[in-house]
């Protein structure tokens, strides 16, 4: 009896990987430089009128005194503060539907180390209140924090509805 | 199925970590499978997450006119043939590309002959004749995609092929003869 042994191969028996294959792979992606950010529209145009309008003020008050510079710091502990506010916000909401706590770690560290950073900029911030690109650090830095939150929980969604499905389906 | 992967697709290309994970989880097991007849399980590890790294570097040019499945797999590989080529491996061959090679595709064999058998075997073969034999047999490539695989003219894939066939039946044919006497 003779078989064409092209056939044979279709289909294989699948190997076990090594029981630390994921994590092993979670640092190599993790090292790998960070693609940009596909970020929401909004985000960015208020971002761009925030740096625009502490432009304008730092400009018109050119003989700046220390009034006009608490203004803009005013200003910005403002914006900190309504960022700040939507950051936890979204963190709670993260929590409740992320329902894993490696997740949740993972995340919390992105986040304090990003916080980290913000005080650094802060630092600098006092130090050199008219600096634009210190203050944009600032923003940047805020609108990071809150883009991580909303991809992983569109990304939770996205998981839900397909655990939907599957329910659906069952 | 096809369209859990569609949408995780869709999130890789944003750069979104979990959804990287999410393909990684669902893919890994086969893409592993398919280095370890290439290279040794730790090496195979390696070359297979180097793939992973590589198709999220690149997702953007994945076009869904081939599956998920088959463009990772072409990735992963030539991510196993680069880890060989390292090792100062020749594909190509120019003394057999002046030979003629009749076309032969009559793989039939022995049915007593298990796949296990033909495994050992093809380990067995010489490199170059090897990986052809491999991407030919197992991967189910045809002799264009190996000739762009390997970067060899098509005939040289085809010789590859063929000789390698031959000693196939050669060694079967031996181990058959041994057993029976």
């Amino acid at each position: 009896m003779k078989r064409d042994i092209r056939d044979l191969f279709e289909e294989d028996d699948l190997k076990t990987l090594p029981d630390n294959h994921r994590t092993e792979f979670l640092e190599k992606l993790n090292k790998q430089p960070k693609k940009k950010r596909a970020s929401f529209p909004w985000l960015k145009m208020a971002a761009a009128l925030l740096v625009a309008l502490i432009v304008g003020f730092s400009m018109f008050y050119t003989k700046s005194t220390n009034e006009n510079v608490s203004s803009i710091i005013a200003q910005i502990e403002a914006v900190e503060a309504e960022y700040l506010e939507d950051i936890e916000k979204e963190w709670e909401n993260f929590v409740t539907i992320a329902d894993d706590e490696i997740l949740v770690a993972r995340f919390k560290k992105r986040l304090d180390e990003l916080d980290n950073d913000y005080q650094e900029i802060a630092t600098q911030f006092k130090e050199d209140s008219n600096n634009i690109l210190v203050i944009e650090s600032l923003v940047e830095n805020l609108q990071t924090r809150l883009q991580i939150l909303k991809d992983i929980q569109e990304h939770i969604k996205i998981l839900n509805q397909k655990n939907g499905q599957y329910e659906n389906t069952i | 199925m096809q369209n859990q992967i569609d949408s995780l697709i869709k999130a890789c290309k944003t750069g979104n970590q979990v959804a990287q994970m999410q393909v990684y989880d669902n893919y890994s097991q086969a893409m592993f499978t398919i280095a370890c007849r290439y290279l040794k399980e730790e090496d195979a590890k390696d070359a297979m997450q180097e793939g992973f790294l590589k198709a999220f570097m690149n997702i953007e040019t994945y076009k869904p006119e081939s599956t998920f499945g088959a463009w990772l797999k072409r990735i992963v590989i030539n991510q196993c043939l680069d880890t060989l080529r390292k090792r100062k491996l020749e594909f190509s061959d120019d003394e057999v590309e002046t030979l003629q090679i009749v076309e032969d595709s009559n793989w039939d064999f022995d049915s007593n002959i298990s796949k296990n058998e033909i495994l050992e075997a093809i380990e067995q073969l010489k490199e170059k004749h090897k990986i052809v034999v491999k991407l030919y047999l197992i991967e189910g490539y045809d002799h264009q995609e190996i000739s762009e695989i390997l970067k060899i003219p098509i005939k040289t894939s085809r010789t590859h092929l063929s000789r390698g066939k031959a000693k196939l039946r050669d060694l079967l044919k031996l181990k058959y003869n041994e057993a029976r006497y």
